[in-house]
């Protein structure tokens, strides 16, 4: 029996397909123009790598940050559960997950069993999200998913004291055409610890009282994390394809209306 | 006597020429990536009476012979604004809540309560009955309710930021806009383009979004009458009509050349200086 969570990022669009316990399929697109367009387009690819049809799919919810329905027949279920029920999935004994995407991010405590007791979100500033990263990679022009491995590589941090993105992007733009520059480790080790920073705030608001899970697309970059980590003063748990876990949610939320007899999409 | 007063800014920088606390020059340029070089191209700005930034003189200038003067003409000196540590020929520098504080009296006797809002920052001062500073907030850790906020849209938007103010106002419907962070605004005036939304209408969405924002931060010290704005939105018109419906049918009093209250202040306090040090002054009863 396949389901299937479908996460609406601002950034990009995922999909997870479960068959039972079993992840068998998932996709990633950037979101476009059309939020519905590239939700389709990526359930047909996570389609295709299963070998399933979509006559197979026996339930669908959706979720994510943009607020679209994206088919009627769809469900939806907020971005605090979604994240909870997935980070719970991998890990159950993490009670708070810290959800970081391009331009959202989300701190939540969940009880023992994997529910929603406390979340904040970043609504108003841009600061504790994944923001930064993707200007930087962009002044710098090296991929985002290369910034992580070379930050590691720091030799003396560079400090970003600004805690606006828009005044930070000018204050690392000051460090690279300094003479002679700061070498580029140490401005990204300067910026993961200026994203840490805001994230830490976030988490310290919810609280920590066991284990703290990182997911969204940000905790594919580990700077940030061993940043994050600094602050825990332990290593935090980082699921496999970590910005893959609100879709997973999604997909748990399927699977239980799939199992109390929800209709098939 | 003459005193100067260089106002150097996170975007802009001004500097003032006073003859004995009469306006003799001023000019602005860009701020540049090195301050020292700015300070001497902004005084090369207000002897030569270039404004790049702004094209026309809005103030009357008196008809004399002023290309000649130099920095050590100068009795005294004061700079401000965010470089004002960094001007090597100051005599001394003073905050620019002070200098925007006295250089707003000196335009607008009787002035209350003044907004600036500048590049990378926005200030509320409530001015005392004597002309003291009795209270002032200030935003210069978020770039949202700022100039930086306005120029970000209107590069997305392709518009000359002279302009933005009248566009705003052909506007038929406001779209809204993020009232908080640049940010997420920027991302918000590219997907509202995509859609083909009109310019003008994002613009006055744009201008909403920063008059809530500086209208509430100046709200925290008190709006009385006389109100007035100062900086580089005071030339903005769309802006200007904007906080004008937020601040309980008072009336915003513009100075007539609002981007160099703060460089106006600054040479006062160097006239203050001067006369203090100046064997001619009148001695002090």
């Amino acid at each position: 029996m396949a389901v299937i969570g479908i996460d609406l990022g601002s950034q990009s669009t995922k999909v997870v397909i479960l068959e039972g316990d079993a992840i068998v399929g998932g996709a990633s697109l950037s979101t476009g123009e059309s939020a519905e367009t590239e939700a389709r387009m990526a359930v047909q690819e996570a389609l295709r790598q299963t070998g399933l049809k979509r006559e197979d799919l026996k339930a669908a919810v959706a979720t994510g940050t943009l607020n679209v329905p994206v088919t009627a027949a769809v469900k939806q279920r907020s971005a605090a559960s979604c994240i909870a029920t997935g980070a719970y999935f991998r890990f159950p004994q993490a009670r708070t997950v810290l959800y970081v995407g391009c331009d959202s991010s989300m701190a939540i405590r969940m009880s023992e069993d994997g529910q929603v007791e406390d979340s904040v979100k970043n609504e108003r500033c841009a600061v504790s999200s994944g923001a930064l990263l993707d200007i930087v990679s962009r002044m710098l022009e090296i991929p985002v998913e290369e910034l992580g491995p070379i930050s590691l590589q720091a030799t003396a941090p560079e400090r970003v004291s600004s805690r606006c993105v828009v005044f930070a992007e000018g204050e690392i733009l000051s460090f690279i055409h300094k003479d002679p520059p700061v070498p580029v480790p140490d401005v990204l080790a300067g910026v993961n610890q200026c994203i840490a920073d805001g994230l830490w705030g976030m988490v310290q608001k919810v609280g920590v009282p066991s284990e703290l899970l990182l997911c969204g697309g940000l905790a594919r970059n580990v700077g940030v994390v061993k940043a994050i980590e600094a602050h825990l003063g332990k290593p935090a748990l980082v699921p496999p394809q970590p910005q893959y876990v609100r879709a997973l949610g999604a997909a748990l939320f399927a699977r239980q209306l799939q199992q109390e007899g929800g209709t098939p999409c | 006597m003459l005193t100067m007063g260089i106002d150097i800014g996170s975007r802009s920088s001004k500097c003032v020429i006073l003859h004995d606390g009469k306006l003799l020059t001023y000019g602005s340029i860009e701020t540049g990536p090195n301050i020292v070089k700015t300070a001497h191209t902004v005084v090369e700005a207000a002897v030569h009476r270039r404004t790049g930034l702004w094209g026309e003189y809005r103030m009357p200038l008196p008809d004399v012979k002023i290309d000649h003067l130099k920095i050590e003409d100068m009795a005294c000196i004061v700079s401000t604004g965010y470089g004002r540590a960094v001007v090597p020929f100051a005599h001394r520098s003073v905050t620019e809540i002070s200098c925007h504080c006295r250089g707003a009296q000196w335009f607008v006797p009787g002035v209350s309560t003044v907004l600036d809002v500048g590049g990378q920052d926005s200030k509320g001062i409530r001015v005392g009955a004597k002309g003291e500073i009795a209270d002032f907030v200030m935003n210069d850790k978020c770039a949202g309710g700022t100039g930086r906020f306005m120029e970000i849209v209107a590069e997305v938007l392709q518009v000359p930021l002279s302009e933005i103010g009248s566009q705003s106002l052909k506007s038929t419907k406001v779209l809204p806009l993020s009232t908080t962070c640049a940010a997420f605004g920027r991302g918000a005036a590219v997907a509202l383009m995509k859609e083909g939304e009109r310019k003008e209408d994002i613009l006055a969405g744009l201008h909403e979004a920063i008059a809530t924002r500086v209208t509430a931060l100046v709200r925290k010290v008190g709006i009385a009458d006389k109100f007035v704005i100062t900086g580089g939105i005071g030339r903005n018109v769309g802006l200007v009509s904007k906080i004008e419906q937020r601040i309980d049918g008072l009336r915003v009093t513009l100075p007539q050349e609002p981007m160099i209250v703060g460089a106006v202040g600054a040479a006062l306090f160097a006239l203050d200086r001067a006369r203090m040090k100046s064997p001619l002054s009148p001695p002090v009863r």
